[in-house]
C-alpha cells in the first residue's frame, strides 16, 4: 500500500515536472527519489514505473485532446517502423531516464551513508 | 571485524560502486541522447516529451474554437471567422490591420512552409536541413533570386502602399511567432531540431521570385545550342520553332472557328558537329536544374494551366462565367491558402494567396473575378561574355573597353553554423554570370529587374471592373501571365500581361547573344497596347492554355519559342464553341474533361498504318492486337478505362523512336524532345528522313514507325500489367503524387487516380507530381457565386483534419461551394473564431 502511494506520488511529481519544467525533470525527480529512498530495495523500480506512468498518462491526455493515433501512424511511415514504436519508445525513454537516475542516486547515497 | 565480514563489506562496496558506475553511465547516455541530436535524429528529450514535445502536435492539430489576442500595431479590432472549410474570413477596419491579421492567420496554419519556401529562394536551406541541400542553395544563389528580390524591396519607397502593407503582413507573422507557445511549433521543425526564424518583409518578394523561377525561367538558348550541334540550325529552328505549327491563339482571330494548321515540311537533320557538341553539351548540363525540374516537371504535358470565361450571351443564366485552373507542382501543404479579406468600402476579396504573400493573385470580389495561366514568354536572355581571366575574371569586354565585373561572395552554412562552402558570383550590367564549357555567359531576366509586382496585384484585388483590372495591371512586370477577367456587368477580357523585352532586330531571343556589344542589349519593353489581348469578342468566350498567345499572321513579333502544344486549347475551344448555354456545372466538368484533341490527330493514323501493314502482311501480331484494342477505345482518359494505357505507351514509343537523332552518338544523351505538335507536323510527311531509326539498317517510314511503336507498346504493357483486363485500368496507372515539401514519407499522398492524359485539359505526366493546383468557377451574378477546391487543405499540420480534406473533391473533379459573407455575422456557426485587438 505504501509502495503504491510512493508510486502515485512520484508519478504526479514527474508528470507535473514534465509539464511545467520539461523532460529533464524526469531524471532529477527520480534521482531525488532514489537518494531519499536509498535504503528501499524497490526505489529504482518505483522510479522507473512512475516515469512510465507519468509519461504514459501525459500521452493519454494528448490522445484525449488530439489525433495521437494519426500521429503514431505518421511516425511509423516517417521512421519506417511499426506505428506503436514511437509511443513505446517515449514511455521506455522516460523509464530509462528515471531508472538510471534513481539507481545512480541511490547507489551514491548508499556509498556515502551505509545502512 | 573478522576477515569474512571485511571481505563481505568490500564486496558490497564494490558492487555498490559498480551499480553507481553502471547506472551513471546509463544516465549519462540517456541524458546525452536527450539533450543532443545525433546525426539526423533530433535530441530525444524535447522531442519525445509528451507535454510539449512532438506529441503536442496532436493537441494543436485544430485551432482553438475561440481565441482572443492582443496584437502590437493594430489600430482597431479584427474579427477572423473560419467557415466549415477552414477558410478564414478576415473583417478589419483598415487595410494595414487587415494585412497584419492575414500574416498572423497564415503563419498560424503554414509557418514551416513559409520558411522553407523563403529559404529555398535565399539559398539557406542547408542551415535548416543540412548539407544535403547545398547544391540547391548554390543554384538558388547563382540564379540571383534573393539578390534580385532584395534589390526590388530596397527600391520601394517607405511611403509606398505596397511597402506599408508588406511590412504590416510581416508584423503579423512576427506577432504570431511572438505569442506562439512550445506546443505550437510545427512538426517539421521538431523533426529537424530547428526553431522558426523571424519573418522579414522582403521575404514576400522572395516568394514572388520563386514564382518567377517556376513560371518564367527560360534557358531555351542553352538547350538549343546542343540541338544545333546535333541536327543543324535549320532543323533546330523547325523542331523548336518560334511559331507553333498549330495555331489556336489566346487572342481570338475574328471569323476563325477552328485551329489553323500552319506547319510545313521539316528540314532533314544535318550531320553531327562533334566539335560544337562538346561545348553545347556543357551548356545543356548547365541548364539542367533539379529545382526547376521539380517545380515545373520534365515532360511536355506535366504542367498545363487553363482558364476560360464565357460571356453572358453564351451562359445559361445570362451571367458571365469564369473558370480558373492553374497547374503547378503538387505539394502538401498546398501552394495555395484560401482566404477572404474585407475592409468595408475598400476591399472585399476572396481567393488564394501564396503563404508569405499579402495578395490574392487569383480570386474574385463583389464585382469581378480573375485568374491566370502562364504566358511562357521569353523574358530571359543569355549573352556570351569575353572576360579578362577565364578562371578568376575581374573585367568583361563591352564596346571595345573593359568594364569591371561586380562580385558577390556567397557563403553557405550548415545546421551548426559551420561554413560549408563559399562561391563567388560575377555580374555584368545584365545580371549574374555562369560558366559552362569554358565559356562565361551572363543572364538578363525580367524577374531580376527592379519592379513592384506586389503593388499591381494588390490594386487588382480591389478592381471593380474588367477595365479597371486591366488598367492597374498595366504596370505588372512578371512572371508574364495570361490574366483572364470577367465582371458583373457582363464583360470578359484577357491579356497576356508582363514586361516583354524589345530586342534589336539582329538579336534572337532563343539564341545566345554576343555580349561584347551594348547594341545587343534590350532596348525597352513592349507598350501594353501591343500585348496579346481581347475584350468581349464576338465568339462569346475567351480561353488560354499556355499556347502561343497571338497568331503570327496577326502579329509576327517574337514573344518566345517552343510553345506548349495547343491541344488543351483546341479541346476547350471545341467545347465552348459547341455549348451556347454554359452553366457553372458545365464549367466544372470541362476542368476534368477526359478527351484529348491530341488523340484525334494520332490515333487514326496509327490504326490506318497497322491496317495497311496487316493488309500487306508485314504487321507483327502485337501491333494487330494493339490496334484491335484501340479501335474499341472511346478516346477518353477516364479512371476505369482499360485502353488509354496502350495509347499512352504507344505515344511514348513513337516519340522515342522518331526523335532518336536527338540522342547523340552515344544514344543516351538527354536532350530536349520536340513537342507533340511537331510530331503531328511530321505525320504529314510519311517519308521524312526523321522517321528513319538510325540504329536499324532498314530505312523506316512513318507507317513502319507507327506500327512498331504500337506493337512494342502492346508488348510492354502486357509484360507490365498482364493480358488486357482490369489491371490495365487507367486509375491504377495514371496517378497523382503529392509529396510533402520535405518529401517525408507518410506526409504526402500517393497513387491518387487521375482523369488525365496526353493533351487533356487536366494533363499529367511522369510521376504525376504536377497538376491542378486550384480549380474554381465563378458566376458573376449580382450576388457573386463561386465554387472551388485545391489538392490539400488549409492546415500545414499533417495530423489536422484540414491538412488534406479537399483531396476527395479534387480527385473527383467536384468543387465545394465557397462562402462569401458580407459581414462576420452572416457566417453561420464558424468552425473557429479569432479576435485580434490592439494592445492597450
Amino acid at each position: 500500500m505504501k509502495w503504491l502511494l510512493y508510486l502515485a506520488g512520484l508519478t504526479l511529481v514527474i508528470a507535473a515536472g514534465t509539464w511545467w519544467g520539461g523532460w529533464w525533470t524526469v531524471p532529477v525527480a527520480a534521482a531525488l527519489f532514489g537518494a531519499w529512498r536509498a535504503h528501499a530495495r524497490d526505489a529504482t523500480l518505483t522510479a522507473m514505473l512512475a516515469a512510465a506512468c507519468a509519461w504514459g498518462g501525459l500521452l493519454l491526455y494528448d490522445a484525449s485532446r488530439g489525433p495521437v493515433g494519426r500521429l503514431t501512424h505518421l511516425f511509423g511511415a516517417i521512421f519506417h517502423m511499426s506505428d506503436a514504436t514511437l509511443l513505446i519508445l517515449t514511455v521506455a525513454y522516460a523509464a530509462l531516464l528515471a531508472a538510471a537516475a534513481a539507481a545512480c542516486a541511490r547507489g551514491l547515497r548508499r556509498l556515502v551513508t551505509p545502512a | 571485524m573478522n576477515e569474512a565480514a571485511r571481505v563481505t563489506k568490500v564486496m558490497t562496496r564494490a558492487s555498490q560502486v559498480a551499480v553507481v558506475l553502471l547506472s551513471g553511465a546509463m544516465l549519462a547516455g540517456a541524458v546525452y541522447i536527450g539533450a543532443r541530436p545525433i546525426g539526423r535524429v533530433p535530441a530525444l528529450g524535447p522531442f519525445l516529451d509528451p507535454a510539449h514535445g512532438v506529441w503536442a502536435v496532436a493537441r494543436t492539430a485544430e485551432l482553438p474554437r475561440t481565441a482572443s489576442l492582443r496584437m502590437a500595431g493594430l489600430t482597431d479590432s479584427v474579427a477572423v471567422r473560419y467557415d466549415d472549410r477552414g477558410v478564414p474570413h478576415i473583417f478589419a477596419h483598415n487595410e494595414t490591420d487587415l494585412m497584419r491579421a492575414l500574416g498572423f492567420v497564415v503563419a498560424r496554419d503554414r509557418l514551416f512552409q513559409m520558411e522553407l519556401q523563403t529559404r529555398a529562394v535565399a539559398g539557406t536551406l542547408s542551415e535548416l536541413v543540412g548539407a544535403a541541400t547545398l547544391e540547391a542553395d548554390r543554384e538558388a544563389r547563382a540564379q540571383g533570386l534573393a539578390w534580385g528580390a532584395l534589390r526590388k524591396w530596397r527600391a520601394i519607397p517607405d511611403t509606398a502602399e505596397s511597402h506599408r502593407l508588406v511590412t504590416a503582413y510581416s508584423d503579423g507573422v512576427n506577432a504570431y511567432l511572438a505569442q506562439m507557445t512550445r506546443d505550437d511549433v510545427p512538426l517539421e521543425y521538431r523533426l529537424l531540431g530547428a526553431t522558426p526564424q523571424a519573418w522579414k518583409p522582403e521575404y514576400t518578394y522572395f516568394l514572388l521570385a520563386r514564382m518567377s523561377l517556376t513560371l518564367s525561367w527560360n534557358d531555351e538558348e542553352l538547350r538549343r545550342a546542343g540541338l544545333e550541334a546535333l541536327v543543324g540550325a535549320r532543323a533546330a529552328d523547325a523542331l523548336f520553332p518560334v511559331n507553333a505549327p498549330i495555331q489556336e491563339p489566346i487572342q481570338p482571330v475574328p471569323g476563325r472557328r477552328a485551329p489553323r494548321f500552319a506547319g510545313g515540311v521539316l528540314p532533314p537533320p544535318a550531320p553531327h558537329d562533334s566539335a560544337r557538341l562538346v561545348v553545347a553539351e556543357a551548356f545543356e548540363r548547365a541548364a539542367e536544374s533539379p529545382t526547376i525540374a521539380a517545380l515545373r516537371g520534365t515532360g511536355e504535358v506535366a504542367v498545363g494551366s487553363n482558364n476560360w470565361a464565357v460571356a453572358p450571351q453564351r451562359a445559361a443564366a445570362g451571367r458571365a462565367l469564369l473558370s480558373g485552373d492553374p497547374h503547378l507542382q503538387l505539394t502538401l501543404p498546398s501552394i495555395w491558402y484560401e482566404v477572404h479579406l474585407q475592409v468595408p468600402g475598400v476591399i472585399d476579396t476572396y481567393g488564394v494567396t501564396i503563404p508569405g504573400g499579402p495578395i490574392i493573385p487569383i480570386g474574385f470580389n463583389r464585382s469581378m473575378a480573375w485568374t491566370a495561366t502562364n504566358t511562357g514568354a521569353d523574358v530571359l536572355d543569355y549573352y556570351a561574355e569575353t572576360v579578362d581571366d577565364r578562371r578568376h575574371p575581374t573585367q568583361y569586354l563591352l564596346d571595345g573597353a573593359w568594364k569591371p565585373l561586380e562580385r558577390r561572395i556567397e557563403e553557405y552554412r550548415g545546421r551548426s553554423g559551420r561554413v560549408l562552402r563559399t562561391d563567388t558570383i560575377y555580374h555584368t550590367h545584365r545580371g549574374p554570370m555562369l560558366r559552362a564549357g569554358g565559356q562565361w555567359l551572363s543572364r538578363r531576366w525580367t524577374a531580376l529587374e527592379i519592379s513592384d509586382e506586389g503593388e499591381a496585384l494588390h490594386l487588382a484585388d480591389k478592381a471593380r471592373s474588367v477595365d479597371e483590372f486591366m488598367t492597374v495591371m498595366g504596370r505588372y512586370v512578371g512572371p508574364a501571365q495570361n490574366f483572364l477577367t470577367a465582371d458583373t456587368l457582363g464583360h470578359i477580357a484577357i491579356r497576356s500581361t508582363g514586361f516583354y523585352p524589345i530586342r534589336p532586330a539582329t538579336v534572337r531571343g532563343d539564341h545566345i547573344t554576343d555580349g561584347t556589344k551594348s547594341a545587343n542589349d534590350w532596348q525597352g519593353y513592349w507598350p501594353v497596347e501591343r500585348y496579346p489581348q481581347a475584350k468581349d469578342p464576338a465568339q462569346g468566350y475567351l480561353a488560354s492554355n499556355n499556347q502561343q498567345p497571338k497568331d503570327p499572321v496577326v502579329d509576327p513579333s517574337y514573344m518566345g519559342s517552343n510553345w506548349p502544344s495547343p491541344f488543351r486549347a483546341m479541346r476547350i475551344n471545341a467545347l465552348l464553341r459547341a455549348d451556347s448555354a454554359v452553366t457553372p456545372d458545365a464549367m466544372r466538368r470541362y476542368q476534368t474533361d477526359p478527351v484529348s484533341a491530341q488523340t484525334e490527330l494520332f490515333l487514326p493514323a496509327m490504326l490506318d498504318a497497322v491496317a495497311r501493314a496487316a493488309a500487306a502482311g508485314v504487321a507483327d501480331t502485337f501491333a494487330i492486337r494493339g490496334a484491335a484494342l484501340l479501335r474499341e477505345w472511346d478516346g477518353r482518359f477516364t479512371a476505369d478505362n482499360e485502353r488509354a494505357v496502350l495509347y499512352d505507351a504507344a505515344m511514348a514509343e513513337l516519340t522515342q523512336r522518331t526523335w532518336d537523332e536527338l540522342r547523340g552518338a552515344t544514344n543516351v544523351r538527354r536532350g530536349p524532345t520536340p513537342g507533340a505538335t511537331i510530331l503531328a507536323e511530321l505525320m504529314r510527311d510519311p517519308t521524312s528522313p526523321w522517321w528513319d531509326v538510325r540504329s536499324t539498317p532498314a530505312r523506316e517510314t512513318r507507317d513502319s514507325v507507327l506500327v512498331v511503336s504500337l506493337g512494342t507498346a502492346y508488348r510492354t504493357v502486357a509484360q507490365r500489367y498482364g493480358p488486357p483486363g482490369p489491371r490495365w485500368k487507367w486509375s491504377g496507372i495514371r496517378t497523382a503524387t503529392i509529396n510533402h515539401m520535405l518529401r517525408l514519407p507518410g506526409l504526402g499522398r500517393t497513387k491518387i487516380p487521375m482523369t488525365s492524359g496526353r493533351g487533356t485539359l487536366s494533363p499529367s505526366d511522369g510521376d504525376g507530381a504536377h497538376g491542378a493546383s486550384w480549380r474554381f468557377v465563378v458566376e458573376l451574378a449580382p450576388d457573386v457565386r463561386a465554387w472551388g477546391t485545391y489538392p490539400g487543405g488549409q492546415s500545414g499540420n499533417p495530423v489536422s483534419e484540414r491538412y488534406d480534406d479537399r483531396l476527395t473533391s479534387w480527385r473527383a473533379g467536384t468543387l465545394d461551394t465557397l462562402r462569401f459573407p458580407r459581414r462576420a455575422a452572416d457566417l453561420p456557426a464558424p468552425r473557429f473564431s479569432l479576435t485580434l485587438r490592439p494592445e492597450r
